[in-house]
Formats: C-alpha cells, structure tokens, sequence
C-alpha cells in the first residue's frame, strides 16, 4: 500500500486538492495510523507557520476609506490629462516658431541654403499652416492649433532644434522687412476688415471648365510626371483639368504662405495657363511667364499616346496670386 | 451594487500590507505601498485582481528594497554611522517584546531561498495554489513540495534565532 507523500498532505491540508483527490485520501488515511500521524505533523507545522508570520505584522493597519482611493485615482487621470494638454500646447508653440523661422530665412535670402532647401523638401500638410501665426494666439484662425497633433509640425519643421528660433521668428513680424505679409491685398479691401478666413477665400484662384481635385500625395505617388510648386510652403490643394485632345493636363497646384496668402503655380499649354491668367480678378497683374518648353519632360510620354504629339505644343509655367510680382518672381525661383 | 474592486479592497487590504510589510519592514511604507497597489488596479482595472494585486504589490516591494538598500548606502556614507532599521516606540514591554519576536520572524525569513519565501508568504497572503503557481513560475504541483520546505525550514530558522537569544539573554544577566 502506497502512503501519502508529505507534500500532497500539505496540498490536502491547504484544500488544495480535487474533491475526488480527497476522498482518496481520506479513505487512505482511515486504514493507514503512520500516514494519519503524519498528517497531525503537517498540521502543527502549518499551524505553527501561520503563528510565527502572524508577529510579522505592523501593530495596526489602518485602511483608508475606499473614497480616498477613488479621489487619487481622479485626481491622477485629470493631473496627466493637464500634463498631456500643456505638452501638446507647447508642442505647437514650437512648430509655429519652427515655421516662422523657416520663412524668415527664405524672405531673408534670395537663395535658400543647401540644408534648408533639403529641410523643407517635404510638404507641409495644410493644418500645419494653421501655427503659422505664433505671436498672435488672439487670432481666431489660432484655436484649432491645438486640435491638431503636435507630431505633424514638429516633424515638418526641424528648425526650432538649432536654438534660435524665438529671434529669428521675431523679425518676420517687423514692419520694415520684406515679408510677404505685408503685401497689399488689391482684391480683397483693406486688411483689418477682413478675416483670415475672408482674404483666404477671396484669394481662392478662379478655375472656369471641369477640374478634379487630386490630393498631393497621390500627385506624387500615381503620377509620374512632375508637377510644379513653389518648395517649403505647404500645399492646399492641387486642381487638374484634362485637356480635351487627351494631352499633358494643366495642373494648379495652391499653396499656403505664412501669412496666409494663397498662391497658384499653375503648368500647361501655353494658351491655356494664358487664358487661366486673364480670369484671375486682382492677381492677374503678377503673373510670371517662363516658357518650359526646353525644361518640361516630353509630354504624352507617359500614357503612351504619340499621337496626339502635344510635344509641339509650348508649355508654360507660371505663379499667380496677389503678391507683388517681385515676390513671385522670388517664389518663381524655388519652383520645382 | 458594489465595486467588485471595493469589495476586493475591504477583505484583501490587511493581507496586502502584511504580505508588503514582511518585505519592507516598515509598517507605514507598507501601507503606502498597498494604497499604491489598489490607485493602479482601480487604474487597470485587472482581469484576476487579487492574484494581480499581489503581484504589483511583489514587484513594488523589489523596486522599495532596491532603492531601500541605495538610501542606505547613502546615509551610511553621509553620517558615516549604522542606521536603524526601524524606529522603537518608548513605550512599555510590549513594544519590546512584539519587536523581539519580529526580530526572530524577520531573521528567520531571511533564511529561506527567495522562492521558498515568496510562495510562503503569498500562501499566507492567502492566495489559492494555482494563483502561488502562476506568479512564481512553478507548476500547480510543485507549490505544495515548495511549501512543504519552506514551512520546515521556517521553523527550524525560527526555533534556532529563539535558541540563540535564550543565550544572550543569560549571558548578559
């Protein structure tokens, strides 16, 4: 007959057993006196265990009341809650002076540095042109900054890690600086009666015929030809309209200056970009004509239709918006 | 209807503090330790809460000792004397004789491989064998050997520190 081993007792004793696991045992333990004498040994060891722990224990404990616990844990979340809003507020602080040194040192300089140019490579998405006014927090168009996610400008815009960022975005705001926000609006009446919203919508290009609305990234992405725009200024929106021989389509690519001024690089047929020009009321005056004609990839090359050999058709590229034309012909030289 | 994590803190919060105290040593570190541990399962909200309550009440205790034993190593180079390991109340023999018998328990403790001690005191915590298994590592069936041991050796421990302070205190009357 097997006896018990001295470790299943104590798993007995401490009910950890199945039920029919005991039964087995009890039934053993009533025929068998060692094992019986061995179980009363485990039992006073068990018991004398629990009596030796019981000193090692603080003289009075004291729960607090379970309302205590609750209160800490609301107080935790709402503390880290204020810890994550301050974190994102900041957080955009520091894109908006990123953006804002960014386009100082490009209204500074005819020529963009070398590391800039490759800085500002990237396209900034439109809610990143919302934290272009930093030191104007009163300003309507500044409260949804805070919606937006702080990983968007911080990313897009690497200068504020250089340190001196709050001097550099300081000037941009000077009066005597050739900023682009101080350009007159000559469409859109004078500039204190007037929104942020307002003057953006009046400077809006007018696009008479069927275009399409493309995103920029699939502009990139599907379409294999180049589409031209201004580099380091965010990108609004990009307009296409086919022609109608089934030719190179023209392009309107809209972006965003810091000031909130909107431009349009527009390409295509010559003719065309033309026409397109003489329909923008208030900002056809600073046009920029350059032909592409020895620039421009081979048009039709893409979709395979020789055919309609569009290659002797002049293209031209130009930038319209209501900027004096000096600025745009300093726009016209970051086009890519 | 009442908070399933109320109720788990009105019948498991003694245990937890001593279950922290024969870890810390501090009656009233054990009692922030424990507070901490029921903030975080309020914040978790855990699916097995007792077992998960005293595993974070474990892994607390080893973070505490660690830094216990860094705060010790400072002081000692700061007063360039031996720090007390907890504060005598001056009051009466009570006190005396309760800090002698921790004394005995704690140096017994002390003894045990640190398995043999966590599955002790976790079973005296209260918890089921297969909760001991699950925060321990053992199989279902090797807590009961594990406790079998430790609960001998425990005592060995314990009645060898009783025979050893018999000594002491003849030697000095």
């Amino acid at each position: 007959m097997r006896h018990i081993p001295a470790d299943e007792l104590h798993a007995y004793l401490d009910q950890a057993l199945s039920r029919s696991q005991c039964v087995e045992i009890e039934h053993h333990l009533a025929s068998c006196p060692a094992c019986r004498a061995e179980r009363d040994g485990i039992a006073a060891l068990r018991d004398r265990t629990t009596a030796i722990l019981v000193a090692a224990a603080p003289r009075k404990i004291r729960p607090r009341p379970f309302t205590h616990l609750s209160a800490t844990v609301a107080e935790q979340r709402s503390r880290r809650n204020r810890a994550l809003r301050s974190a994102a507020w900041a957080a955009s602080v520091v894109g908006a002076l990123g953006l804002g040194w960014a386009l100082h040192q490009w209204s500074a300089g005819a020529e963009p540095s070398g590391s800039q140019a490759a800085a500002s490579g990237q396209p900034l998405l439109a809610p990143a042109l919302l934290a272009a006014t930093p030191s104007r927090p009163d300003q309507p168009a500044a409260a949804p900054r805070r919606e937006q996610p702080p990983v968007l400008t911080a990313g897009t815009t690497p200068a504020p890690a250089r340190g001196e960022t709050p001097e550099a975005a300081e000037p941009h705001f000077e009066p005597d600086t050739p900023a682009p926000r101080l350009v007159a609006l000559p469409a859109a009446g004078p500039a204190d009666t007037v929104g942020f919203g307002g003057a953006r919508a009046a400077q809006q290009p007018v696009l008479p015929g069927v275009w399409r609305t493309v995103a920029w990234d699939k502009t990139q992405a599907e379409r294999e030809q180049w589409v031209p725009r201004v580099e380091g200024v965010p990108v609004v929106g990009v307009k296409m309209r086919e022609a109608p021989q089934g030719g190179r389509p023209l392009t309107v690519v809209m972006q965003q200056l810091a000031n909130g001024e909107m431009i349009s690089t527009v390409e295509g047929p010559a003719t065309e970009v033309a026409a397109l020009l003489s329909q923008q009321p208030g900002q056809s005056a600073s046009a920029e004509l350059q032909d592409m004609q020895a620039t421009a990839p081979a048009p039709g090359s893409t979709d395979g239709r020789p055919g309609t050999a569009p290659g002797s058709v002049p293209r031209t590229l130009a930038i319209f918006g209501s900027a004096p034309s000096d600025s745009l012909k300093a726009l016209m030289l970051r086009v890519r | 209807m009442r908070d399933e994590l109320e109720t788990l803190y009105l019948t498991t919060y003694a245990s937890v503090v001593r279950f922290l105290y024969r870890k810390v040593w501090d009656a009233d570190r054990a009692e922030d330790l424990a507070q901490e541990v029921f903030v975080r399962a309020m914040r978790h909200r855990p699916e097995k809460p007792r077992a998960w309550v005293f595993a974070v009440a474990a892994n607390l205790a080893r973070d505490e000792a660690r830094s216990a034993i860094r705060r010790r190593k400072h002081l000692t180079l700061l007063t360039n004397e031996p720090t007390q390991r907890h504060q005598v109340e001056p009051d009466g023999e009570d006190n005396v004789e309760h800090d002698e018998k921790m004394e005995k328990v704690r140096a017994a403790l002390a003894e045990l491989t640190q398995r043999d001690r966590d599955v002790l005191l976790l079973w005296d915590a209260g918890l089921s064998y297969p909760e001991i298994a699950e925060q321990s590592g053992l199989a279902v069936g090797a807590v009961g050997t594990t406790l079998a041991r430790a609960r001998k050796r425990l005592i060995e421990a314990h009645d060898r520190m009783e025979l050893e302070l018999k000594r002491n205190h003849a030697a000095h009357s």
